[in-house]
């Protein structure tokens, strides 16, 4: 197998993107199914995997949809993440966002290798496996709220905003009662609209981080900062700057996620109640049904933006250096090409090649806790209701379908 | 069956580990280590399936 897996361009493909006319703007979000992706994404798809877009701020990009595209665009070292450079593309319409200079998510190569791997260590099968007593028991506390609520409790409110942020904060270690401190300083970082406001919640986040490293550099702490501290930061190979920015988004980046798939992952066999009994049934299909969801909700609503720094062909179609391009794995996780009928939920079936975690050197470098926290969710669910339903199995959905996640925003069960 | 790993090319994301757990581990920075050069015969699709689901394409196969 070669280290690269586009090939070399060809001269045939490559028409500079800004020549073509558009096929749609992006993103879409017009839907007539919970469960599916916009309509307009399907129809091109299959027509054209790798499509000329309009991206909201009026930018040209191309939309890659095909699950052999998405694979080879995010693993290709041709691509880069630099959202500073002027052919990224922009998803939200806003100015690049101060805030995710310099993070993980956008650093390419060595850079991102070096502080990447100290992140990898923490996050490893055996680590996460490590931790299934302490999500079941957190899962099981949340579990007893959903109960004391009784039916027609929100299954969004009580279980699914709750377990990943507990989860987030035992591998930080940020001590529970201190969740809410944390929530509310994102809260302000994300919601500022001034660059004076980012700067006063990024220092106050700061801050706060700063205070939980002083607290390892003088009590030894098992958890994910203590770690680094004692490996990294007192060996000089991070700053104390880097190591706060690391912790900080990597606590932001795990929870919302996972919570939206929780939330639509049960909304999802809800819906399908012969998938669900068949895990009532079945239950060691459990590992095996959380890939299947994954692959099958289309969660992720912008896509994996990048930018070509050298001419590279993409599923057929050539990328000219300084183009934009977007992945877009909902689509490509219904790749008939790849996935048998790939609009029906299958719990059964084997979806572990899913890209919603990405691919390439920026995946989800905690797939593995992810995985086994919907696992645990999912099955403690089952087992605690054997008579779950929708509290009104005629309603719609209620979807939160225009945000960066598409997600279910509430959910009413009963027993 | 041959199975190879380049522990260069590996980004540490543990997927070998999730699909062929008998066949490959992570060391403590994350990165893949092959447990079992020649795998038996019934653990052959498990490595197939590592090898594809490798993010980094780190696994090489042969039969």
């Amino acid at each position: 197998m070669s280290s690269h897996s586009a090939a070399a361009p060809d001269p045939e493909t490559a028409t500079p993107l800004h020549t073509l006319a558009p096929e749609l703007t992006f993103p879409q979000f017009e839907r007539s199914m919970p469960f599916d992706p916009p309509e307009a994404y399907t129809e091109l798809s299959g027509r054209c995997p790798v499509a000329p877009v309009r991206m909201s701020d009026g930018n040209p990009s191309w939309l890659i949809t095909s699950f052999k595209g998405v694979r080879a665009a995010l693993s290709d070292p041709r691509f880069s993440s630099d959202m500073s450079h002027p052919g990224f593309p922009n998803r939200t319409g806003k100015p690049v966002d101060d805030l995710l200079k310099d993070t993980l998510g956008a650093m390419d190569g060595e850079r991102h290798r070096y502080y990447r791997r100290m992140l990898t260590g923490e996050l490893t099968v055996k680590r996460a496996k490590a931790m299934r007593p302490v999500i079941t028991q957190i899962t099981d506390e949340a579990l007893d709220q959903l109960a004391a609520a009784g039916p027609g409790a929100d299954l969004v409110k009580h279980v699914a905003f709750v377990v990943p942020s507990r989860v987030a904060c035992h591998l930080v270690g940020i001590p529970f009662s201190e969740y809410e401190l944390f929530t509310g300083l994102a809260a302000k970082l994300m919601e500022s609209t001034s660059s004076a406001d980012q700067v006063a919640a990024l220092q106050d986040m700061v801050s706060y981080f700063d205070k939980l490293v002083t607290d390892r550099e003088h009590h030894d702490r098992d958890d994910l900062l203590g770690h680094m501290v004692r490996r990294y930061l007192a060996t000089g190979e991070l700053t104390r700057e880097m190591l706060i920015r690391l912790a900080w988004t990597t606590m932001a980046a795990g929870q919302e996620t996972t919570a939206h798939m929780i939330g639509l992952g049960v909304a999802a066999l809800l819906r399908h109640p012969d998938q669900l009994e068949l895990l009532r049934r079945e239950p060691h299909l459990m590992p095996g049904a959380v890939d299947e969801l994954m692959r099958y909700l289309p969660m992720i609503q912008f896509g994996i933006p990048r930018v070509a720094m050298d001419d590279v062909e993409v599923d057929g179609q050539t990328v000219t250096a300084g183009e934009g391009v977007v992945a877009l794995p909902p689509l490509a996780n219904r790749d008939p090409a790849v996935f048998e009928r790939p609009d029906e939920l299958d719990v059964r079936r084997n979806a572990r090649q899913h890209l919603t975690f990405g691919y390439g050197p920026h995946q989800c470098p905690a797939h593995a806790l992810a995985r086994l926290e919907l696992e645990v969710v999912y099955s403690r669910l089952l087992e605690r209701f054997p008579t779950l339903r929708l509290a009104d199995s005629d309603a719609d959905l209620k979807v939160q379908d225009k945000d960066i996640m598409y997600r279910v925003s509430e959910l009413a069960v009963t027993w | 069956m041959k199975v190879n790993l380049d522990r260069d090319r590996c980004y540490g994301l543990g997927q070998c580990v999730l699909a062929a757990p008998d066949v490959f581990d992570q060391d403590d920075d994350g990165i893949g280590r092959l447990l079992v050069e020649e795998p038996r015969p019934e653990q052959h699709d498990e490595v197939r399936q590592a090898a594809l689901a490798c993010p980094r394409q780190a696994i090489g196969v042969a039969d």
